[in-house]
């Protein structure tokens, strides 16, 4: 693997298109931080060039442009399938509205706005969904974008095991640890509210990886 | 200001201050900040959010900058900036891969010897025409804090100045790359008045000119085309000596000297 200093517009390489193909045995593909412009490969951001070899040689190598911070980075914008993780703002008996933080793992620079629907809430028995038992303000919920929705908001979908609320606080104000899918419990009240409870799937997943 | 422009780029905390070299004596100073991506804000909510970004520009002269001492409000020169800086980037971003989002770039001119009133005039060459030369440098402040923020882009734009003068005798025009905005007259090829300038930007790996702004006395079509020219070359070793330096101290890529 080979490292250079790249600025935006600096030409990379040819890229891979049907009438080079036989001029050129291997040419690499595009990847993060490039743009294709017309036949040529450009840096679209500030960046070191990171050109890896495919292990399969019938592959073309995969070029692409990594800035050395992740402050460098561009904050995230959220797009349809990204998880994301916000805070619970505004519910009413349709929707519960969220502010989005992160997308991924990559903090926003400024909160985007989504909602999840009441249809929205969890996979099964749709029509016996309450908002108020799903959510409250002040939840930090995990969702998926099911789409870019309209001019005001996002719209996302808690209907995945690992989707739904993953901290909350009581109404005594205590972290509320969660006992089942649909209910947390305040360990200092032992008062049980109703939540849909995001199932801890990353953690377990991370234990078993290692 | 007698600051070398690569001691100064190296003495910077980061690349949101840009200095352009004016001439060897004169820097011209303009401060360049972007935010975002960020949510629509609700008045301007009728913008077609799924098409991409929307950038917003907004230049300003700090009220120190200029000769006379300026209020806060908004100039009418200030506005028409904004509006050409906004024309001159928005080709080089690439907004399609940011739908519903805002970029904000705000430019701010620390120091310039151009006039934003124009009944302040002080030359015989007209305070539009001196104007029109700080878009050069916006634009390059405004693409280079772009590229520091890591926003995605085709290319950095890059803006370049071209004086045209006049022969006092001959009455023949010739250009000169970068003219200093207090100096409207020259000596050079004989003698000459500043009586238009062409501003340009462009961007030098794509070999694309993303704006051209012309005023004054421009003589015919073929001059013109030969500034445009001029201007362009100048913009590419201004890419190479300013624009990649610039990135390559700002970023973590080398320890700051």
């Amino acid at each position: 693997m080979t490292t250079k200093f790249v600025t935006p517009g600096e030409r990379l390489g040819l890229r891979c298109n049907d009438s080079q193909e036989s001029k050129i045995p291997y040419p690499p593909t595009a990847s993060h931080g490039t743009v294709e412009v017309g036949d040529h490969i450009l840096a679209s951001t500030v960046g070191t060039v990171h050109r890896m070899p495919s292990t399969d040689s019938q592959q073309p190598d995969i070029i692409q442009v990594i800035s050395k911070t992740r402050k460098k980075l561009q904050a995230a914008v959220p797009e349809v399938g990204a998880v994301v993780t916000g805070k619970i703002v505004r519910v009413n008996p349709r929707q519960a509205t969220l502010m989005i933080m992160v997308v991924g793992e990559q903090p926003c620079a400024d909160s985007f706005q989504g909602i999840v629907r009441v249809q929205d809430v969890r996979a099964t028995e749709r029509d016996k969904v309450s908002i108020y038992s799903s959510f409250r303000p002040g939840d930090v919920v995990r969702a998926e974008v099911i789409s870019l929705g309209d001019s005001r908001s996002y719209y996302l979908s808690t209907a995945k095991n690992e989707l739904g609320v993953i901290l909350a606080t009581s109404v005594a104000g205590h972290t509320m640890i969660p006992i089942s899918w649909e209910e947390m419990i305040c360990p200092k009240t032992r008062a049980i509210e109703n939540r849909k409870c995001a199932k801890p799937v990353a953690i377990k997943e991370e234990i078993n990886n290692a | 200001m007698a600051v070398h422009p690569k001691k100064f780029a190296r003495s910077l905390p980061n690349q949101e201050l840009f200095a352009k070299q004016m001439d060897q004596r004169f820097l011209k100073l303009a401060e360049s900040r972007s935010y975002g991506p960020k949510q629509i804000t609700s008045n301007q909510r009728s913008f077609d959010h799924h098409s991409g970004a929307r950038l917003s520009c907004d230049v300003r002269f700090a009220p120190f900058a200029t000769l006379k001492r300026t209020g806060y409000s908004k100039e009418a020169p200030e506005m028409t900036l904004a509006k050409d800086l906004a024309t001159a980037i928005i080709p080089s971003l690439l907004l399609e891969h940011l739908p519903k989002s805002q970029i904000d770039v705000f430019v701010e001119i620390l120091q310039t010897t151009s006039a934003v009133d124009s009944s302040s005039n002080y030359s015989r060459v007209s305070a539009n025409v001196l104007n029109s030369l700080l878009l050069a440098h916006c634009v390059s402040a405004a693409s280079l804090a772009l590229a520091d923020a890591g926003f995605e882009m085709m290319d950095s734009v890059v803006g370049c100045n071209v004086g045209i003068f006049k022969n006092n005798n001959s009455k023949r025009l010739f250009w000169m790359v970068d003219p200093a905005d207090d100096e409207p007259e020259t000596s050079c090829s004989g003698g000459g008045t500043l009586v238009g300038t062409c501003s340009i930007a462009y961007m030098p790996s794509v070999g694309r000119v993303t704006g051209v702004v012309i005023n004054g006395d421009i003589g015919d079509v073929g001059f013109v085309m030969e500034c445009v020219q001029v201007a362009t070359d100048a913009s590419a070793q201004i890419l190479e000596v300013v624009v990649k330096k610039a990135l390559l101290f700002g970023s973590d890529f080398i320890k700051k000297v």
